[in-house]
C-alpha cells in the first residue's frame, strides 16, 4: 500500500523546532479550524462503527493537516520529529474540549511495535495512523487471561503460508477492525512463553470470522475471533518465530505507557466536562472531585514520565506497572466524580448526553481489567520491583 | 537552572543521611547551614528539600529543619535563634495567630528544639479572608509562652503556643504568608514520604523473614498485593510533590501532601497489621514511625480535609490544572 501524501495546501507543522513551538502552534490551529472541528467536540452516542466513522473525518483532518503525522518517521507516511509531539496533539486536543477518538488508542500501542519489529510492514502502518483502517490486538483467549502464556491458537508453517487456528476473545472492536496484531502459538503445547509468535493478519482472510460481543455499557465493545484454516502469507510473521513474547512484552510497555498518558488527558478533559455539567452539585461532590484529582496528579506525573523515557528508549521494566495501577483507579475515580456531580441523572436520565456518560461509566470499571488485569500489576510489584521472596 | 546528576543527588541523600544518623535532632538545622545546604536550597530547592525532609522521614527524626524554609525566606534573622511558630493543628490554611486593636495573639505550635530560640516568626492572619494578605513578624521569645505537649508522639519534642504580645513588641518582616506555605507543605509531604518508605521496608523485612505455614509470609499472594499497593502510593505521592515543585498552582501542592498522607496512612495501616502483633510492641521500631505520621500530617492542613479542599476548588473554578506540562 502506498503512502498517501498530504495534498493540502498548508504548512506542514514545525516538527523540527521545540515541543513548546509545536504544541503553541497547534492551539493556533485548532482555534482557526474551530468551525470544522465542531462536531467533534462530544463524545458521540451510537455503534462501534458509527463512533469509528465519525473518528475518522477527526482523525483525516489532523492527518493532512500533519498533525498526527508529527513523531512518527517518513517510513508509515509520518513528518519525523521527536515522538513526543504525538503526546503534545493528543494532550492539547483533549484540553481545547475535543474528543480524543478511540481509536487513537491502538496506533500508539501496535504503532510503535510494527516499528520496532516489522521493517517490512511500515508502509500499511500509515493506513492504520490516518485511521482508515481499525487495527485490534488479539492476545487474549477464552482458557488463557491473566494467564496469557498458556494460550492455545496455532499457526503451523506451510510452504510459504502460516495456517492459523483457533479463538481468540475480548478483543476491542474486532468485529470493525482490518488487521489484528495475533499472538499465536508456534511452539509445542507446553512451551508456555517460549513457543509463541507475533502476526499481523487481515481479517479479511478466508477462514476467519468475527463475532461481537454485546458488552453492559451498550455497544459491542469487544468480540471474538474464530480461526479455521485461515492461511495468511509468511511475511505476516512479526518479529522472529518464537519470539513473539518479546514483542507482546514490548508492546505492553506502550499500553501502560503511552496509552496511559493519552488516557489521563481524556479523563482529565471528562472532569471538565462533568465539572461544567449543569446542576452540579458541588458541595456533595467535593470529596469525589478531590479524589479525582489526586489520581489524574498521580497518572499524570507517572505516566509523563514514562512517556519520557519510551522516547528516549529505555526498556521500562516492570515499574511500570505502578502506571497501570494508576491509570484503572484514575478512571474509576474521575467516572465517579461524575456521577456524583450530575447525581442522579447516571441512574435516572434520559437525555441526550447522559447515555454517553453511562457508557463511559462502565467503561471506567473495565479499566482494571484490560489489558493486564490489576491483580496481575501487583504480582509483579511483589515479583520483580519488591522481590519479595516466595519461600 | 543546572539540574543535579543522578551522581549529585546520590552523595547528597548519603551526607543527608550521615548528617541525620550522628547529630542530635535539634542541631540539625545548624549543621546544615554550616554544611552549606542553604545555598543548595536557594539554587536547587526541589532536590535540596526532597532529599532532606524524605531522609528526615526515613531516620524518624524530630528535628526542627522544617524552620529553615521560612527563615530562609525571612532575611536577617538568626538560623540558629530563631524558630517559627506554625498554625496550630486546624481545618485551615490560614495562620492561627491574630493582630486586633494593638494585641496579637499567638497561637500555634513550636518544633522540637524551640528552647534555643531567643526570636520567634509568627505567621499572622491578614485583615481579608485570603492568606496573600498574611504575612510573617517578629516576636521576642521571652514575649511568647510555650507549654510542651507529649500527645501521641512525645518524641517530638514540640510545644503549644497561646499568648497575647502588644503591638510595640512586634516587628513586621515582608515576607509573606502565601509565598512559604506551599514549600512547606511540599517538605511535609516529602517526609510523609520518607515515614511510609520507612514502614515499607521494616513490613517487607518483617515477611519475608517470619515464616508460617512453612514458608513466609511474603509467599501469600495477600501480604504481597498489600505491599505492591503501598509501593504504588508512594509513587503516586513522589511524582505528585515533583510535579508540585514545577508550578505556582497551590492546589497542585495540597494534591501531593493529600498523596504523601495517603502513603505513609497506607503503610502504617497494612505495614502494621503485616507485623502482627510485634508492631504494636514498644520493642519494635514500628510505632515510632506510625505515632510521627499522624503527627505530622496535621501540620499545615491534614491530608484528609485537603481532598475535600481541593475538590471545592475545583468545583467553584470548573477546571483542573494540568501539571506538569509535557512541554
Amino acid at each position: 500500500m502506498s503512502v498517501v501524501v498530504s495534498t493540502q495546501p498548508v504548512s506542514l507543522p514545525p516538527v523540527d523546532g521545540s515541543v513548546a513551538e509545536f504544541a503553541t502552534a497547534f492551539r493556533e490551529w485548532l482555534a482557526d479550524n474551530a468551525a470544522v472541528l465542531e462536531p467533534h467536540r462530544h463524545p458521540l452516542p451510537g455503534t462501534m462503527a458509527e463512533v469509528f466513522a465519525h473518528e475518522q473525518r477527526l482523525r483525516r483532518l489532523l492527518w493532512d493537516a500533519g498533525w498526527t503525522r508529527s513523531g512518527w518517521p517518513p517510513e508509515c507516511g509520518g513528518l519525523g520529529g521527536d515522538p513526543l509531539l504525538r503526546g503534545v496533539v493528543l494532550e492539547e486536543l483533549a484540553a481545547a474540549g475535543y474528543s480524543i477518538p478511540e481509536s487513537c488508542g491502538l496506533a500508539e500501542i501496535i504503532g510503535p511495535t510494527i516499528l520496532h519489529f516489522a521493517p517490512a510492514r511500515h508502509g500499511e502502518l500509515a493506513a492504520m495512523l490516518r485511521g482508515d483502517e481499525l487495527w485490534c490486538q488479539g492476545f487474549s483467549e477464552p482458557e488463557a487471561g491473566s494467564d496469557l502464556a498458556s494460550l492455545r491458537t496455532r499457526a503451523t508453517r506451510d510452504g510459504d503460508r502460516w495456517i492459523l487456528n483457533g479463538q481468540k476473545i475480548w478483543t476491542s472492536r474486532g468485529h470493525i477492525a482490518r488487521r489484528i496484531l495475533l499472538l499465536a502459538r508456534t511452539g509445542t503445547p507446553e512451551s508456555r512463553h517460549r513457543g509463541l509468535s507475533m502476526f499481523l493478519v487481515d481479517l479479511q482472510t478466508p477462514g476467519i470470522t468475527v463475532r461481537p460481543i454485546p458488552c453492559a455499557d451498550g455497544r459491542e465493545a469487544l468480540s471474538e475471533v474464530f480461526f479455521s484454516d485461515a492461511a495468511i502469507p509468511a511475511d505476516a510473521l512479526v518479529g522472529e518465530v518464537d519470539g513473539g513474547w518479546a514483542v507482546a512484552m514490548y508492546l505492553l510497555q506502550f499500553e501502560r505507557g503511552n496509552f496511559a498518558w493519552q488516557r489521563q488527558a481524556w479523563l482529565r478533559s471528562r472532569l471538565v466536562a462533568a465539572l461544567n455539567e449543569p446542576d452540579a452539585d458541588a458541595d456533595a461532590a467535593a470529596e469525589a472531585v478531590g479524589e479525582a484529582y489526586l489520581n489524574l496528579l498521580a497518572l499524570r506525573a507517572t505516566s509523563l514520565d514514562t512517556l519520557r523515557r519510551l522516547v528516549a528508549g529505555e526498556q521500562l521494566g516492570p515499574a511500570i506497572s505502578v502506571v497501570k495501577v494508576l491509570l484503572s483507579t484514575t478512571d474509576k475515580a474521575v467516572l465517579d466524580a461524575a456521577r456524583a456531580l450530575m447525581w442522579p441523572r447516571l441512574e435516572i436520565g434520559d437525555e441526550p448526553g447522559t447515555g454517553v456518560w453511562r457508557q463511559e461509566w462502565w467503561f471506567s470499571r473495565m479499566a482494571s481489567v484490560l489489558g493486564g488485569t490489576v491483580e496481575v500489576q501487583r504480582d509483579i510489584i511483589a515479583n520483580r520491583v519488591l522481590a519479595l521472596p516466595k519461600e | 537552572m543546572p539540574e543535579m546528576s543522578e551522581n549529585e543527588l546520590a552523595l547528597l541523600r548519603e551526607s543527608t543521611r550521615s548528617l541525620l544518623d550522628s547529630a542530635d535532632p535539634v542541631a540539625v538545622p545548624g549543621a546544615l547551614a554550616e554544611q552549606g545546604w542553604l545555598d543548595l536550597l536557594s539554587e536547587e530547592p526541589e532536590p535540596a528539600c526532597s532529599v532532606l525532609f524524605e531522609e528526615q522521614g526515613r531516620a524518624c527524626a524530630a528535628t526542627p529543619a522544617l524552620d529553615l524554609v521560612v527563615l530562609d525566606a525571612a532575611g536577617p534573622v538568626s538560623m540558629r535563634t530563631t524558630a517559627v511558630v506554625w498554625p496550630d493543628f486546624r481545618r485551615s490554611l490560614e495562620p492561627s495567630s491574630r493582630l486586633a486593636d494593638d494585641v496579637l495573639t499567638v497561637v500555634g505550635v513550636v518544633l522540637a528544639g524551640w528552647q534555643r530560640a531567643d526570636e520567634y516568626l509568627v505567621p499572622v492572619a491578614g485583615p481579608g479572608a485570603e492568606s496573600a494578605d498574611s504575612v510573617l513578624v517578629r516576636v521576642p521569645a521571652d514575649a511568647v509562652t510555650a507549654i510542651p505537649f507529649a500527645g501521641l508522639d512525645a518524641s517530638a519534642g514540640m510545644a503549644l503556643v497561646r499568648t497575647t504580645v502588644s503591638r510595640e513588641a512586634v516587628t513586621p518582616t515582608e515576607l509573606r504568608w502565601s509565598s512559604v506555605l506551599p514549600r512547606a507543605q511540599r517538605c511535609v509531604g516529602h517526609e510523609l514520604v520518607g515515614l511510609a518508605a520507612a514502614v515499607h521496608t521494616i513490613a517487607q523485612e518483617h515477611v519475608a523473614q517470619r515464616r508460617q505455614f512453612g514458608k513466609p509470609l511474603s509467599s501469600l499472594q495477600t501480604v504481597r498485593h498489600r505491599l505492591a499497593d503501598i509501593e504504588v502510593a508512594l509513587a503516586a505521592a513522589r511524582g505528585a510533590l515533583a510535579a508540585a515543585w514545577t508550578t505556582d498552582d497551590r492546589r497542585v501542592t495540597w494534591a501531593a501532601k493529600s498523596l504523601a498522607w495517603r502513603a505513609a496512612a497506607a503503610a502504617a495501616r497494612d505495614g502494621q497489621q503485616l507485623c502482627g502483633a510485634m508492631g504494636f510492641t514498644r520493642e519494635h521500631q514500628l510505632h515510632r514511625f506510625v505515632r510521627r505520621a499522624q503527627l505530622v500530617d496535621c501540620l499545615l492542613g491534614p491530608g484528609a480535609w485537603l481532598v475535600g479542599t481541593l475538590g471545592r476548588d475545583l468545583v467553584e473554578t470548573r477546571e483542573v490544572p494540568l501539571v506538569p506540562a509535557l512541554a
